[in-house]
């Protein structure tokens, strides 16, 4: 039985502004569900309607078996991360890390064995003492999730918690969130704007735009088989390369280069014969031999991978990543092919309607 | 849930939770302590009313508003220093609580004697400095007490006479295996 059940949820603010369109999502016991997409998407609204925030419009939310759809935050048995952490300045780690037992006016000792073995997990033990501000963001960030520890939540909820840390600190503490959750083996749901975030920690990604769902799925299908052109240049670092072209014969034309799909693709692609659709190709499914002309604007020697930036026709900007180290130079004209199982095929957005997958 | 005290977790709290309990009495001292001054004030309304010559407002009274500004900022300072576990606040609580209890016989005692405070006003009077050296009796004596606790487990802590992560463990244990029993009984 899924612990969160998410069913035909609408979030609609005065003025008749709608920031979240029938969101449905099963939560499986011990799940980690990544919200995922740009600022505005709904993805924040929508977990803290699922806190308990905001008021649920319309449809239901259901908590291991329990209707939590109008009840208040603290009835929920939910505990939530902030991004600015939420500590209270006043009190020291150890009273802030207590203080939602302590309300509970729950046993000293007993709060006291919570707030230690958090404390051993997160690693402040020898923090307890002391004050937020004589903390680093990372160990205040760290006292939000004890916090929510001590407490034994049915769901952990992640607000863009390493939003405010720098980039190295935001490795280490994704790390320790991962890590976190196969020890707690606890149903989170995180919001996050990084799709970095959302490919290395989610169990299954919920992919957001404009407060619509794009896609829900694990990591992997979202990376290899995006649903339409916004998922498919959402997740990806360099973002997928896209061609706007027609289907012609069979071929896919541009006026850029042709192409030939192959195989389940070709057969998919026969019932959009002279209509316009969009090819994209991942940088790393681009091959350095073929015959599409691409002119180098620069190079990103990486290490193991090069990312190679140019341009097809003179105007359409391509990113290739090549294995090993490249030597290529601004105005070097290089011949590139595609992967031909990688290649995708979507329909033609329309305004903001993203294109759908077709092969 | 088991409602025996550990006495090693309830002594290791300490190092993470202030004497709130004593520094609270000492507060409570100092409210106490100024409902007498109130009350002793007061009484210059009286004596004017009786139009006498005031045994009470002459220099003595000056040195008695500086003592009751000095005894507020000192019982306040104790009552940090005794929040944290030091002793030498207790005995100074103790110093304190004695001076509050002499008082009786300056002000009170001699204005009774000499007709200028009504009997309803010298009770009054005692009732709030005998409050007031009590809370800062209670606050010292648990004060000493705490800060014993608290220094003779924090030696044998770093002894390793104790390993607090196995009693924290043990106890967790014995909780989840209560839990589970009260569980299988209630199947």
């Amino acid at each position: 039985m899924p612990e969160v059940n998410i069913s035909h949820v609408d979030k609609i603010y005065d003025g008749n502004v709608q920031a979240v369109f029938d969101f449905n999502l099963d939560i499986h016991d011990g799940e980690l569900i990544v919200l995922v997409g740009p600022s505005g998407c709904g993805k924040s609204t929508t977990l803290r309607m699922v806190a308990g925030l905001e008021d649920i419009t319309n449809g239901q939310l259901i908590i291991d078996g329990k209707d939590c759809t109008r009840l208040p935050p603290k009835d929920r048995d939910i505990a939530m991360v902030f991004q600015n952490y939420a500590l209270y300045g006043h009190m020291t780690i150890y009273e802030n890390m207590a203080f939602s037992l302590t309300l509970r006016k729950e046993n000293k000792e007993v709060i006291h064995r919570k707030v230690m073995a958090a404390a051993e997990i997160l690693d402040l033990k020898t923090q307890l003492n002391k004050k937020p501000r004589q903390l680093s963001g990372g160990q205040r960030q760290r006292v939000a999730m004890g916090r929510a520890i001590v407490r034994n939540p049915k769901v952990f909820l992640f607000d863009e918690p390493l939003s405010n840390l720098d980039a190295q600190l935001r490795g280490s503490m994704r790390r320790e969130i991962m890590l976190l959750h196969k020890r707690l083996n606890a149903t989170m749901i995180y919001v996050t704007h990084d799709q970095t975030e959302a490919l290395t920690l989610a169990d299954r990604i919920v992919c957001m735009s404009m407060g619509h769902v794009q896609q829900i799925g694990r990591p992997i299908d979202l990376y290899d088989h995006p649903a339409n052109t916004f998922v498919a240049t959402f997740i990806g670092l360099p973002p997928m390369n896209m061609f706007d072209g027609k289907i012609e014969g069979g071929k896919f034309v541009s006026d850029l280069f042709e192409y030939v799909p192959e195989g389940d693709k070709a057969t998919a692609l026969a019932a959009y014969e002279g209509k316009e659709v969009v090819l994209g190709v991942r940088p790393e499914n681009i091959l350095p031999e073929g015959h599409i002309k691409l002119k180098v604007d620069n190079n990103e020697n990486l290490g193991m991978n090069t990312l190679v930036h140019g341009k097809i026709g003179g105007k359409k900007i391509v990113v290739c990543k090549f294995t090993g180290w490249c030597g290529y130079k601004y105005g070097d004209e290089i011949d590139i092919g595609f992967i031909p199982e990688s290649v995708h095929f979507f329909e033609k957005p329309e305004g903001d309607i993203p294109g759908k997958t077709i092969a | 849930m088991s409602s025996t005290k550990n006495p090693v977790i309830q002594s290791d709290i300490m190092r993470y939770r202030p004497n709130k309990f004593s520094s609270n009495f000492t507060l409570l001292s100092i409210a106490f302590g100024c409902l007498y001054f109130l009350v002793l004030y007061g009484q210059y309304t009286r004596s004017y009313e009786l139009n006498v010559e005031v045994v009470f407002f002459d220099v003595g009274m000056g040195l008695s508003v500086i003592y009751n500004l000095v005894f507020l900022l000192l019982t306040f300072y104790m009552s940090i220093q005794i929040k944290n576990y030091r002793k030498s606040a207790s005995y100074v609580l103790i110093g304190l609580a004695v001076i509050q209890v002499l008082r009786i016989f300056w002000y009170p005692v001699r204005g009774l004697s000499k007709d200028l405070i009504s009997a309803g006003d010298f009770t009054v009077m005692i009732i709030w400095l005998a409050l007031s050296a009590a809370c800062l009796i209670v606050a010292a004596v648990f004060g000493i007490i705490r800060n014993k606790q608290y220094y003779d487990y924090r030696a044998k802590l770093e002894s390793g006479e104790i390993d607090i992560d196995a009693v924290l463990k043990q106890a967790d244990a014995e909780e989840e295996a209560s839990v589970a029993n009260a569980a299988a009984k209630e199947v």
